[in-house]
């Protein structure tokens, strides 16, 4: 089972979320398809799904709470838990964390400098 | 992506202790000091605007907050006060800004209390995400007045 949810840096850069849409327990995904959405105070952001699997769990609490996503993304701001169908084959077109961060970290210095 | 804007006034003297602000958003009016600092009523001062700057920023910042909160706003008002230091060496500035807005929403009974935290989170945006609040050095004061009135209600100020 994959837990799921937004980066830290991606919380970040788009704000404070006022309301979190997440697809229902029981939906398939395919890569990129829309795990959900969510409108912040100064954008509105679809979630596309980097793996391929069906939705097992949602994170009811983001109902009356979506601030969690930006006060604990890792932690209580979970989105969902995913069954993945093709697990390795879908990890391997994905960045790891130490080079998810250090991309971020370049996305952000640039953005700096401009 | 642009990360900086500008923005521009233009003054200009007009004598005594008058001058004259062309905005670069298009109104021009005159202006001078306070009555209190060898100033003249009945025109802007510089403390005014500076009050008003901060004032009319938080407001117009939480309107796109309550519509990104989806709140459904029935009126916005807010008396704004700054409080100015003298220093011992007559130096002069702002150490306070208190605004108390008091705001009117509509909900349903039983939203009531999803209501009002979405209602706070959206004030507490309009001054996290406000450019002048977040550009000044004086502290920042909101004493928020709220009332949430049934949405079967009917507003006195629409009839």
């Amino acid at each position: 089972m994959l837990r799921m949810g937004m980066s830290d840096f991606s919380q970040q850069r788009n704000g404070d979320i006022a309301f979190a849409t997440l697809a229902p327990a029981g939906t398939l995904l395919e890569v990129g398809d829309e795990i959900g959405s969510i409108e912040t105070v100064k954008v509105n952001m679809s979630l596309p799904s980097p793996v391929k699997g069906i939705i097992v769990e949602v994170n009811s609490q983001l109902q009356e709470s979506p601030e969690l996503i930006n006060q604990e993304p890792y932690g209580k701001g979970w989105l969902v838990v995913l069954k993945p169908e093709n697990l390795a084959q879908d990890l391997g077109r994905l960045l790891a964390a130490e080079a998810y961060c250090n991309l971020a970290k370049q996305q952000a210095e640039a953005e700096m400098k401009s | 992506m642009p990360r900086t804007a500008t923005y521009n006034t233009t003054v200009r003297w007009k004598g005594e202790h008058y001058g004259h602000i062309r905005m670069g958003n298009g109104p021009e009016m005159d202006f001078s000091a306070p009555p209190d600092a060898q100033g003249h009523g009945g025109v802007l001062t510089p403390e005014d605007a500076f009050v008003a700057a901060v004032n009319t920023c938080v407001m117009l910042m939480f309107i796109w907050s309550a519509e990104r909160f989806k709140l459904d706003l029935v009126s916005y008002e807010c008396f704004g006060e700054g409080t100015k230091l003298i220093e011992l060496d007559r130096t002069e500035l702002f150490t306070q800004v208190v605004l108390r807005p008091r705001i009117v929403v509509r909900s349903d009974e039983t939203e009531r209390d999803a209501i009002l935290k979405r209602l706070q989170r959206a004030i507490d945006s309009a001054v996290k995400y406000s450019l002048v609040a977040n550009s000044i050095k004086s502290e920042l004061i909101l004493e928020s007045q709220i009332e949430i009135y049934p949405s079967a209600a009917k507003i006195a100020s629409q009839e």
